[in-house]
């Protein structure tokens, strides 16, 4: 329990340190949003306006940097993270609660199923070393080498297109309104597909590899002999004396890249013209949209914290040597 | 003579395959008699391992058995031969009719669960039809005969010390109550009190529960003390089986003298420690002959060029021992 505290007492410090580089960035790069903007509607505003739309953005040059990081500590809290320019005057709170869901939901189920299948396939390859299982890792480290962008381009060239079945782009169908009815939903797995299929392509092999190594390496352990010796079931010492000691550093690196969902699915996103939060980033970085980027950044740094929060967590509850006692 | 328990004939284990294989242990014959301890002794890569992992069939690739029986006698039933059991008559067999104690202590636990868990789990194999209470308990009974406090059974392995890891271990090898246990170096991990403490209570137990016990060591002074007979390995062979008294006192093969002058005696007049000149054979080429000889004061000729064969000397024409050597007075009788 003390270690729990010690760890979340570290992670809230780190969340601290990045949200405080998150405020300074921006007004640390030369030129300003405010400018931008202005750029942006061609000089067709007032004085006034431009000042208001200064204070808007926590940039008023007559309060001091303290009262505006003490003002943005403020904004943080109330879930209020500014308005977007490209998306004028929407809030980025706003556009970020559209865009999360969806790569939570691609990317966040993908790197699941990817990891259930590959470490699966890894029990069952470091186990049955020497069989055809092991012909199978050549394969997956070939299809994970290949870039991930250049394997959904391919993807999008061959199977996608004007009367395909995988739409090439796009969350939904144009047209439809997101609710919670068949239709959307059918469409939205539709377009989900094809990005998902390489994702997971690229990913599972990772998970077998580790596993199946591990598995090599747990399975020479004295008490992997002693469960075959206590006349146990290939099953049961399998799953729950080599898997399971195996298990760990999976889980550990499955927690991190639960991390990674957020931060990681830029270039599958800007691919398939996804509506995530990476193609936000993209968008974002192209409009010089310092709030959005500001608060895609704060989504990435908290899930990154977080995930390795669950690391820890699931850490403490898997190997009880990490367990301190007292 | 006692009544044999496991009878291993003409047993020969390989690493590897084909011209390639390395002949871990070679045409070994060998009786474990109902309650008593047969100590295994010899120097590293003599072998002695392996055959206890021959005769459970445990063997790690690349060890193949290549060729002998294990016969197996169940109190009141037909003898079998382990080596023909079908997997599933394998599992059944192990732990309920032969258990083991291995060589690392530390590691012999899996370090994820706990105590309870891994000596419940066996008991869950062998015997389902048993309530989880009943289970429990009989877990329990056998922790505290080995000297572990009931409350440790929720314990991992690492809140153990290794003292009480190899105890728990060897409570657990004798949970199903087995007829044999093996034990492969149980106590090299220990140190000399824990040692002496933990085979003074596997004597105590064996008396109580009436097991037999293969005991495989490097230290013959433990064996003089602990077994009812010896048998010395080399280079894959048993050079010399004989009661514990009369290998101490009397014994025959150049080697097992070499082994017995390696160690101080803790009784007795003082003697010249003298250790066995050379290091143990490479198994890969092994010497033509008797594979002793290239090491042993006393080679002549023959030795080199002949097999001697494991036979009860000539000069003792004592039943209950037998040696390997081409010495005047220990060729064996015709």
């Amino acid at each position: 329990m003390k270690f729990l505290l010690q760890r979340i007492a570290f992670y809230l410090f780190t969340a601290w340190a990045a949200i405080t580089i998150n405020f300074f960035i921006p007004r640390m790069i030369p030129g300003d949003p405010v400018t931008s903007l202005i750029n942006k509607f061609q000089g067709q505003m007032s004085t006034e306006a431009i000042n208001s739309l200064y204070v808007l953005f926590g940039l008023d040059k007559n309060a001091s940097l303290w009262s505006q990081y003490v003002d943005y500590w403020g904004q943080v809290f109330r879930g209020d993270l500014g308005l977007s320019f490209t998306f004028f005057p929407t809030p980025v709170s706003d556009i970020l609660g559209q865009s999360l869901p969806w790569t939570i939901a691609l990317v966040g189920i993908t790197t699941f199923v990817s990891f259930v299948i590959g470490t699966g396939l890894g029990v069952l390859a470091g186990w049955r070393r020497g069989s055809w299982l092991d012909g199978l890792l050549p394969v997956t480290t070939f299809l994970s080498s290949i870039p991930y962008f250049w394997l959904g381009l391919i993807a999008i060239t061959l199977l996608a297109g004007s009367g395909s079945f995988f739409p090439s782009s796009g969350g939904y169908e144009p047209g439809l309104v997101p609710s919670w009815n068949g239709e959307f939903i059918g469409s939205a797995i539709q377009h989900s597909l094809l990005p998902a299929i390489t994702i997971l392509i690229s990913s599972v092999s990772g998970w077998i590899l580790s596993m199946r190594n591990m598995m090599v390496t747990v399975a020479s352990e004295d008490y992997i002999t002693v469960a075959h010796a206590k006349g146990l079931s290939e099953r049961r010492v399998m799953l729950s004396y080599a898997a399971r000691n195996a298990l760990l550093p999976n889980v550990s690196g499955f927690a991190l890249s639960l991390g990674f969902i957020v931060g990681g699915t830029l270039l599958v996103e800007i691919v398939f013209s996804y509506p995530g939060i990476g193609y936000n980033l993209f968008q974002a970085v192209g409009a010089k949209d310092y709030p959005l980027m500001q608060g895609v950044f704060l989504v990435i740094t908290i899930s990154v914290l977080v995930a390795n929060l669950i690391a820890d967590i699931a850490y403490l509850l898997l190997d009880p040597r990490t367990r301190k006692e007292g | 003579m006692k009544a044999p328990v496991l009878e291993i004939k003409n047993f020969n284990v390989d690493y590897g395959l084909g011209d390639q294989a390395v002949r871990a242990v070679r045409d070994v014959t060998l009786t474990l008699h109902r309650g008593e301890v047969l100590g295994l002794a010899g120097e590293s890569g003599s072998g002695k391992s392996t055959l206890a992992y021959g005769v459970t069939r445990l063997l790690p690739p690349p060890g193949v058995i290549s060729g002998g029986s294990v016969v197996y006698h169940p109190p009141g039933d037909q003898p079998y031969d382990v080596m023909a059991l079908s997997p599933a008559e394998l599992r059944k067999f192990r732990w309920a009719e032969t258990s083991i104690v291995f060589q690392g202590a530390m590691n012999s636990l899996n370090p994820v669960h706990k105590v309870s868990t891994q000596m419940l789990d066996v008991i869950r194999a062998h015997e389902p039809q048993l309530s989880q209470e009943a289970r429990v308990a009989r877990a329990k009974e056998m922790l505290k005969l080995v000297g572990i406090s009931a409350d440790r059974m929720d314990a991992y392995p690492h809140q153990l010390s290794g003292g009480m890891r190899q105890r728990v271990m060897i409570g657990m090898a004798l949970v199903l109550e087995p007829q044999i246990v093996i034990m492969d170096e149980p106590t090299t991990a220990l140190d000399v009190v824990m040692q002496r403490q933990i085979l003074a209570q596997l004597v105590e137990l064996r008396e109580r529960l009436g097991f037999s016990v293969l005991f495989i060591t490097h230290d013959l002074s433990l064996l003089v003390e602990f077994s009812d007979r010896i048998a010395i390995m080399y280079g894959g062979r048993i050079v010399e089986e004989a009661k514990s008294a009369d290998l101490y006192k009397d014994s025959l093969h150049p080697y097992s003298e070499g082994l017995l002058k390696s160690f101080p005696a803790l009784r007795g007049p003082r003697r010249e420690l003298s250790g066995i000149p050379g290091s143990p054979p490479d198994l890969r080429g092994m010497p033509t002959g008797c594979a002793f000889h290239p090491r042993c004061p006393h080679a002549f000729d023959r030795c080199s060029t002949e097999i001697p064969v494991l036979g009860v000397p000539e000069a003792r024409n004592d039943p209950s021992r037998s040696v390997a050597c081409w010495l005047p007075g220990r060729v064996p009788v015709a």
